[in-house]
């Protein structure tokens, strides 16, 4: 058994249990899921471009940015009927925003599925001063509300579509380094 | 139990909590063996058990009204300290339920409830607090039903849908807690809260103890002892505050060791909710120092080698790293190595003097 | 908190609801019953001399104050006797006891829709769901199917709900467009049934067919043990050798010889009554057990399943 908050992530697969499908992406270069064509699914896809129109009526739908995407996904899903199956692939981050979505619309196990992330730019929450600081790459962060130097823990929240910062006190870090240096 | 009537205590600094010979005694000791691993030792929580602090729904001691005082200034400096998401309303009165009834059954020179039909009527005399209300009807009450009663009792509480074969965090105050967070780890699943875990995964214990608690029962309570430990008799050791707090881990010597350093053990019960079919978890933490520790006989030497022989990734995951070599070193001279009993009951009936008062 | 005895209670009324339901008002005496959540069952202790029952029920309803509770029964000829004790024998001041109460079909408090297809005495458990539903506000609609005779009975029992949220079909749902409504809903309902077999089949594979997520879809499997063989049972422990009657369950037929063996359901549904056979071929009766722990044979829910062998060696 795997033992993680983590989103569920595991590579596409169109989910012949659906009726409908929507697939959606933060750039064009993500592969559409395994198995279509046997089904076709919508696609919506983030092209950051500021002269993109979304109806193209040619199947593709192209949104300007990722919060354009998320906002016109929120009003479908609002609307939306059962048996749809949505499938999300992009970065952590806009990975994070489509589970909110996805979540407060109501799609529960088995009706999202979401592909290993393709950066590693995650969103850290500071559990000091809740301020949430975008696009983490690294172990650490400087928190943009307290200043702190946050620690990332592998301790996930779909609910905040973060991962908790914790600072260290510097006394305690120097404190590690003189023991790991003895020890 | 004596209860001290006005809170004396600070469990912030300047710190100042002391434990009579009582409180020594009925201490919950959390090792039955001189080995620890992790593991979910689940047992009914019945009111009987080896030490006092075991024996009743929900313990209250001497530190009951320094504990709430304590609660309630963690509450005002931050609200997100208490959460219950809106589907868990009947859940809320379920727990006010729980534990108005079995404060005052069990302890009713402190707590009186009246009820009739739905009419009733609260008094807890050790805060003072006297309340008419309408169960079931939350503008009754001053505040909201979980928070209201939560306020009145020592230790943690939180709340969880049972939903999708398992188990949802979706409430709780928790101010006493050993490193973990609420508002971060709310919404949560079993799985997902226990992530941080070291090992505990691997041995599959979550997955046979989440499947124990979704067939929990009402009226059939369960228990267990889980610990860590603590540097200053410091209750609120969240990881919101760590910033304040974690220093304290690099201030261990071996002249402050036997008052700085704290047994932090929580017996941790889990109630079936009748109304919502939600589970309460109750955790209540007790704080007792190397120096309290060192007058059982075998507490200290069974503490000498626990922590002697603990798995390093678990002493990590503890945040123990720094001292406990120092402890271990502190116990070892009190420590014969003559075999102990199996079980945590105290080896004896009043504590013994071993160490010097603290200056 | 109250010892394994149970809440002592007396049938306050029997309403005959059709030919083969009967709805009784349970009254606790010298206490309240414990609340129980909607969708809960209840198990009952009653009988005469002859014989003592513990069968499982669902609740319909109960007062607030923990004063009553109800229950409906559906008289089972081929049960082990419990439901025709209770329609011919039972009457007003009969005494009954509430041993336990555990909910194994609840709804899903935080969704945002539900949506509740019965037939028969499958209306039972959402007797109290849609009761629950419309104290808390939330968005449901109840689809009941039964036969035309049986119509006005389940009008009757319905009836202070809002007809805006109720609907009574006398054709099978699959004459009534059912399939058609299902499709329609939102994607965040979530599906519950509960009836008879046919029923329950049809409106599985109505939900596999548009598209319900598994996680979305909610039944109760709700049975009464039936008897069978007689055998007997011994316990490796104590080395305690106990007769299982023909009409007498391996759980009922343990209690009897006053083992404590542990039990929720008792019904082939919630697998708390779980126990390790260590010799002899169980014959299995539960929802509980996927295919292979059948076939190993290891293990046994007492509450439902039998013995195709003469003996069944238990690890107790």
């Amino acid at each position: 058994m795997i033992v993680s908050s983590q989103l569920p992530f595991a590579p596409l697969v169109l989910d012949a249990s659906g009726v409908r499908h929507l697939y959606v992406r933060d750039e064009a270069a993500c592969p559409l899921p395994e198995g279509c064509g046997a089904a076709t699914p919508e696609v919506w896809t983030v092209v950051s471009d500021a002269t993109a129109m979304a109806d193209t009526g040619e199947g593709e739908v192209l949104l300007r940015s990722a919060t354009a995407l998320l906002e016109r996904l929120a009003g479908r899903l609002a609307r939306e009927r059962v048996g749809l199956r949505l499938y999300a692939a992009g970065g952590a981050s806009f990975l994070a925003r489509v589970a909110i979505v996805a979540d407060a619309a109501g799609l529960g196990t088995g009706e999202v599925q979401f592909a290993p992330p393709r950066d590693v730019a995650r969103r850290v929450v500071c559990v000091h001063c809740d301020t949430l600081n975008e696009g983490v790459a690294a172990d650490t962060v400087r928190c943009l509300g307290c200043g702190t130097t946050l620690f990332v823990r592998e301790h996930y929240s779909r609910g905040l579509g973060a991962y908790m910062g914790v600072g260290e006190p510097e006394i305690l870090l120097q404190a590690m380094e003189a023991a790991a240096r003895h020890g | 139990m004596t209860v001290q009537t006005s809170a004396r205590e600070s469990y912030r600094p300047p710190y100042q909590v002391t434990n009579s010979a009582e409180t020594i005694m009925r201490f919950p000791f959390p090792f039955p063996e001189d080995i620890y691993m992790y593991s979910m030792n689940v047992e009914p929580h019945i009111r009987s058990g080896p030490v006092a602090a075991m024996r009743n729904t929900f313990d209250i001691d001497e530190h009951y009204v320094a504990e709430c005082a304590e609660k309630a200034r963690i509450l005002q400096e931050d609200p997100k300290r208490c959460i219950v998401l809106p589907h868990m309303r009947e859940a809320e009165w379920d727990f006010v339920e729980l534990a108005m009834t079995t404060l005052s059954d069990q302890y009713p020179q402190h707590f009186s409830l009246r009820r009739e039909g739905l009419d009733w009527h609260w008094v807890n005399r050790l805060l003072g607090y006297e309340q008419s209300f309408v169960f079931g009807d939350a503008g009754t009450l001053p505040l909201p039903p979980f928070e209201y009663m939560a306020r009145q009792m020592q230790g943690d509480f939180t709340l969880h849908d049972q939903r999708e074969d398992d188990l949802w965090m979706d409430g709780g105050m928790v101010t006493a807690q050993a490193d973990w967070s609420l508002k971060f780890d709310l919404g949560m699943s079993f799985r997902q809260w226990h992530a941080p875990v070291p090992k505990a995964a691997e041995m599959g214990v979550f997955d046979r103890g989440l499947r124990f608690l979704l067939m929990l029962q009402h009226e059939k309570p369960v228990r267990r002892l889980n610990w860590t430990m603590t540097i200053n008799p410091r209750l609120d050791t969240s990881p919101e505050n760590f910033m304040v707090w974690g220093a304290d881990r690099a201030s261990v010597t071996p002249e402050n060791v036997a008052d700085k350093v704290h047994l932090r053990v929580e017996l941790q019960t889990l109630y079936r909710l009748p109304r919502s079919n939600a589970i309460l978890f109750s955790i209540r933490c007790y704080l007792m120092p190397v120096r309290d520790i060192m007058r059982v006989g075998k507490w200290r030497k069974r503490l000498h080698r626990v922590l002697r022989d603990l798995d390093p990734a678990l002493s990590s995951y503890k945040g123990l790293d720094l001292y406990r070599q120092t402890v271990v070193d502190f116990l070892a001279p009190y420590d014969d190595g003559a075999p102990l009993s199996n079980g945590i009951q105290p080896d004896a009936e009043q504590p013994e003097n071993v160490l010097a008062p603290a200056a | 908190m109250v010892e394994r005895s149970g809440y002592p209670a007396v049938i306050a009324s029997v309403d005959v609801l059709t030919p083969t339901l009967r709805k009784f008002v349970l009254v606790a005496q010298g206490g309240r019953f414990p609340a129980v959540s909607a969708g809960s069952h209840v198990v009952l202790g009653f009988g005469d001399e002859a014989r003592r029952y513990k069968n499982a029920y669902s609740v319909v309803s109960a007062t607030p104050d923990g004063r009553e509770l109800s229950v409906i029964v559906r008289r089972a000829p081929q049960s082990r006797g419990g439901s025709v004790f209770l329609h011919d024998k039972a009457q007003d001041g009969t005494p009954i006891t509430v041993l336990s109460s555990a909910n194994l079909f609840p709804v899903v408090k935080k969704a945002r829709r539900h949506l509740l297809l019965s037939a028969g005495v499958g209306i039972t458990p959402f007797l109290a769901h849609a009761r629950a539903l419309e104290t808390a506000g939330a968005d449901y609609t109840l689809h009941h199917f039964c036969r035309p005779e049986e119509k006005p009975a389940f009008e009757a029992l319905l009836a202070s709900l809002p007809p805006a949220r109720i609907f009574i079909h006398d054709r099978p749902p699959e004459d009534v467009g059912m399939k058609q409504r299902m499709a329609e809903e939102n994607i965040a309902t979530h599906l519950y049934f509960c009836g008879p077999e046919g029923f329950m089949n049809w409106v599985e594979q109505t939900a596999a067919q548009i598209g319900f997520a598994a996680a979305k879809v909610h039944s109760e499997h709700f049975f009464v043990p039936e008897g069978g063989q007689p055998f007997t049972v011994v316990l490796a422990g104590s080395g305690q050798t106990i007769e299982v009657a023909g009409d007498e369950t391996l759980l009922e037929a343990l209690e009897n010889a006053g083992v404590d063996a542990p039990c929720m359901c008792r019904g082939g549904a919630c697998g708390a009554c779980a126990l390790e056979v260590l010799d002899g071929v169980p014959e299995h009766r539960d929802h509980v057990l996927t295919e292979q722990e059948k076939t190993e044979g290891r293990t046994i829910l007492t509450c439902v399943s039998r013995a195709r062998t003469d003996t069944l060696t238990l690890n107790l």
